[in-house]
């Protein structure tokens, strides 16, 4: 099924923000509702590439005066 | 920085939705409400979401949908992705950021052991009296 989604909410920073936070731990999540049938939730650890990448992003992210 | 705030409101039900949308289009998968579980959810989260509520209560709103699982398939990262934008927004040194949101991360896909728990309970009573 082709998802139907607001084309503003396409371009709204935040939701584009949360997309790309939730493809990138896609694979570490099974498809099915194995918790809510099972009661026992599944994740997949992240891999060493993985971490690496989350570091590096965090370095590589500007400093924010508050 | 207080552990108390609407830290949800910027996800209304809408964004929930179509973030599944998303994540099913994403692997080919069949983005649908379930029959037992979305109403519910649903219910609950249009409740519960815009509230003040401690960072930890967050957390378990998440989890508990996750588990009521409103949509057929990907309803893991669809919380879990809400609550690590959570976590990112809180702006904590890089290290820390990491840990608290494997914790989070943890606890709203259901593997948490009880350690997890208590440590994120120990960030959460931190972030009172910081800020």
């Amino acid at each position: 099924m082709e998802p139907e989604i607001d084309p503003k909410l396409l371009e709204d920073p935040l939701f584009q923000e949360l997309m790309a936070e939730g493809l990138a731990m896609q694979d570490r999540f099974a498809a099915e509702p194995v918790y809510g049938k099972t009661g026992k939730g599944f994740l997949k650890s992240a891999g060493v590439d993985e971490l690496r990448e989350v570091k590096e992003r965090e370095k590589a992210k500007p400093t924010k005066g508050r | 920085m207080s552990r108390r705030d609407r830290w949800l409101v910027p996800f209304p039900w809408e964004i929930v939705t179509a973030q599944n949308a998303v994540l099913c289009h994403a692997k080919n998968a069949l983005h649908k409400p379930t029959s037992d579980g979305h109403d519910a959810t649903r219910q609950l989260w249009k409740e519960m979401h815009a509230q003040p509520m401690n960072l930890d209560e967050a957390v378990d709103l998440c989890r508990r949908c996750h588990r009521m699982a409103p949509f057929c398939f990907y309803n893991g990262n669809t919380f879990a992705s809400i609550i690590a934008l959570v976590v990112k927004r809180l702006e904590l040194p890089p290290a820390q950021s990491a840990v608290v949101r494997s914790l989070a991360g943890h606890i709203v896909a259901g593997v948490s052991t009880g350690e997890e728990e208590t440590a994120f309970q120990e960030f959460c009573e931190s972030l009172d009296g910081h800020g």
